[in-house]
């Protein structure tokens, strides 16, 4: 894995970038150096620069091979050294490597931090750092929440139920798409449901506009009662409102939900709804 | 109209903002302790920030003739770090008993986590024991499921009701407060929580009984001149004197008055402005700056 990694790395760093880094991987030999160690984690970004991998076909499959759960296409140069750097230091006794890894993160600035999130996936025994990624959903920096919540597996493998449904309502909240949530499906459950369906009544008693894509949470485990709160969502002005309604319609098994979406069909114009309807129409038949 | 805003985060705010809330009437204020955008690290980051509320903060708005009080708690979102919650809880004795601290708070559930919980209690107890009223935050996320356990946590404790004010409510929680004894705080946002226009809707349909309005005007997109420009809007609406009255001043002076620590007679009347003052060598002027000194 490192050697990989390393590989991607170089072949992207500049001449002084390269140089610096191979120094800076002499701090992660024992004794470890903590200040040294911080340090370089620091400079990453100021040495190796922050443009996205972008991994080449041939990179891509190779990496798929190995991780196909994790996507770092969109990882800076910087924060695939820093996520090096963590792999050179777990020589270390297992609680000092802990305490050193938390120090990274808890010494880092807004763009280390990111970096840690995102590294996190490749530690071994990376669910002895719950509590801190647990910890980064509380910030208000966006940047850094969408680190974790973002083309991350790590919530869905990792985070328990309370802290998973926290992270996705505080996405509703930023406007972040469900969809960039890696494993959101995989982690549906009535609470969360419930929360998303409460955040809804909560925004249409202000008269505010409710996320398009909220329904794709609040439908798989809805009440068979309530299903029918999203039926004028699929009468909306907005596509994306339509589009989400009829994606969300899909999870339900009754008539009436049947007949609303048929009906929709009847007079729907846009075609990426007109897909959705027909798919949600074809899942409720089998 | 004299008002009090009962819930500011004026530590974010710079003097332009206080000369302006002077001017549009802003006597009193409260500047609730909270999170400060970033996790703090370490005890020692509050206990200068307790300071700082007590002593820097409390000199800037006197500068421009605003009372300034405060209230101390560790907050939801850092009560889910252990050991620094512990530490922050054994510093809490002796804050509470300084000069101008008229609550516990904030205080509340942020992701409604256990330890979130333990906290919460623990603080309530606390101000039970220190004779305090207690101000509760209630999470953005999962509002009306947070309200609801912040009203059930107060009941089992036994913390009473009158002396809780419980804030940022909605539509929906509003209702919830008023069937209890508690106070409900509003907090008037640019872009989230409440806005003028559905503030002036609620006292039109509930009046002002426990009713209380504040800008919060903290780190975030916010305005602290939310109160007057909420009050000049119920104005407007027809709403009466008497009822803006109540909830822009007597009700904050009500409950906060339940500390025992704020003189109803005293800020009734605007302290007077000597900007000739310092604090510990720090004065609100710079260089040139002509000192506005009244007497
Ligand atoms: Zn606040």
């Amino acid at each position: 894995m490192i050697a990989f990694l390393t590989e991607i790395l170089r072949a992207r760093a500049s001449g002084g970038g390269w140089k610096w880094f191979q120094t800076a991987s002499r701090s992660t030999v024992a004794p470890v150096d903590l200040n040294r160690l911080l340090g370089n984690y620091a400079g990453a970004s100021l040495r190796l620069g922050k443009r996205a991998l972008n991994l080449e076909p041939e990179e891509t499959r190779r990496w798929n091979s190995r991780r196909p759960d994790l996507p770092v296409d969109h990882w800076g140069l910087d924060e695939l050294g820093r996520a090096i750097l963590l792999l050179k230091i777990v020589h270390l006794p297992p609680d000092e490597y802990v305490d050193t890894v938390l120090e990274c993160y808890q010494q880092g600035d807004s763009r280390e931090q990111q970096s840690w999130l995102r590294g996190l996936n490749l530690l071994p025994g990376r669910g002895r750092f719950l509590d801190a990624a647990v910890d980064a959903c509380r910030t208000n920096i966006v940047p850094l929440l969408e680190a974790i919540a973002c083309e991350n597996p790590y919530p869905a493998a990792h985070f328990p139920e309370l802290n998973f449904n926290q992270m996705v309502l505080k996405s509703l909240f930023n406007a972040i798409r469900m969809e960039r949530i890696l494993g959101l499906e995989s982690r549906f459950n009535p609470e969360l449901s419930r929360m998303a369906d409460d955040y809804a009544s909560e925004r249409e008693a202000a008269g505010r506009d409710v996320p398009p894509d909220l329904w794709w949470v609040v439908a798989p485990r809805i009440t068979p009662e309530r299903i029918g709160r999203i039926y004028p969502y699929l009468q909306q002005g907005n596509s994306r409102h339509r589009y989400w309604a009829a994606r969300a319609l899909g999870y339900a098994r009754d008539e009436p939900s049947r007949l609303e979406l048929e009906g929709r069909r009847t007079i729907e114009t846009d075609d990426r709804v007109l897909a959705a309807i027909d798919a949600s129409l074809a899942k409720m038949v089998q | 109209m004299k008002i009090f805003d009962p819930h500011i985060h004026m530590t974010s705010r710079t003097t332009d903002d206080y000369s302006a809330m002077a001017q549009n009437g802003i006597l009193v204020i409260v500047e609730p302790s909270f999170w400060l955008g970033q996790p703090r690290t370490n005890v020692g980051s509050f206990i200068d920030y307790f300071n700082s509320l007590l002593g820097w903060e409390r000199f800037r708005a006197s500068q421009f003739g605003i009372r300034h009080f405060c209230t101390i708690g560790l907050n939801p979102k850092e009560a889910n770090n252990p050991r620094l919650a512990e530490e922050v809880l054994s510093l809490l004795p002796r804050y509470l008993q300084k000069d101008g601290v008229v609550a516990v708070g904030e205080i509340g559930y942020d992701d409604q986590t256990d330890a979130e919980e333990r906290i919460f209690a623990r603080q309530l107890e606390l101000a039970m024991e220190m004779d305090l009223p207690v101000l509760v935050h209630t999470p953005h996320r999962d509002k009306k499921r947070g309200t609801i356990r912040s009203l059930d946590l107060i009941r089992s404790v036994g913390f009473p009701e009158e002396r809780a004010l419980i804030d940022h409510n909605t539509e929906e929680t509003l209702p919830l407060i008023l069937d209890t004894g508690c106070w409900a705080g509003h907090t008037i946002y640019p872009h989230t929580k409440m806005d003028e226009v559905r503030m002036v809707k609620l006292v039109k349909e509930y009046g002002s009984e426990r009713i209380l309005i504040n800008s919060a005007a903290d780190w975030g997109i916010s305005d602290p001149l939310k109160v007057p420009k909420t009050t000049d809007l119920m104005l407007e609406s027809g709403i009466t004197l008497q009822t803006i009255r109540t909830i822009v001043w007597d009700n904050p002076a009500h409950f906060f008055s339940q500390s025992q620590r704020l003189d109803l007679a005293g800020i009734d009347a605007r302290p007077s402005i000597d900007q000739t003052e310092f604090y510990g060598g720090s004065t609100v002027l710079r260089g040139g700056q002509t000192p506005v000194v009244e007497r």
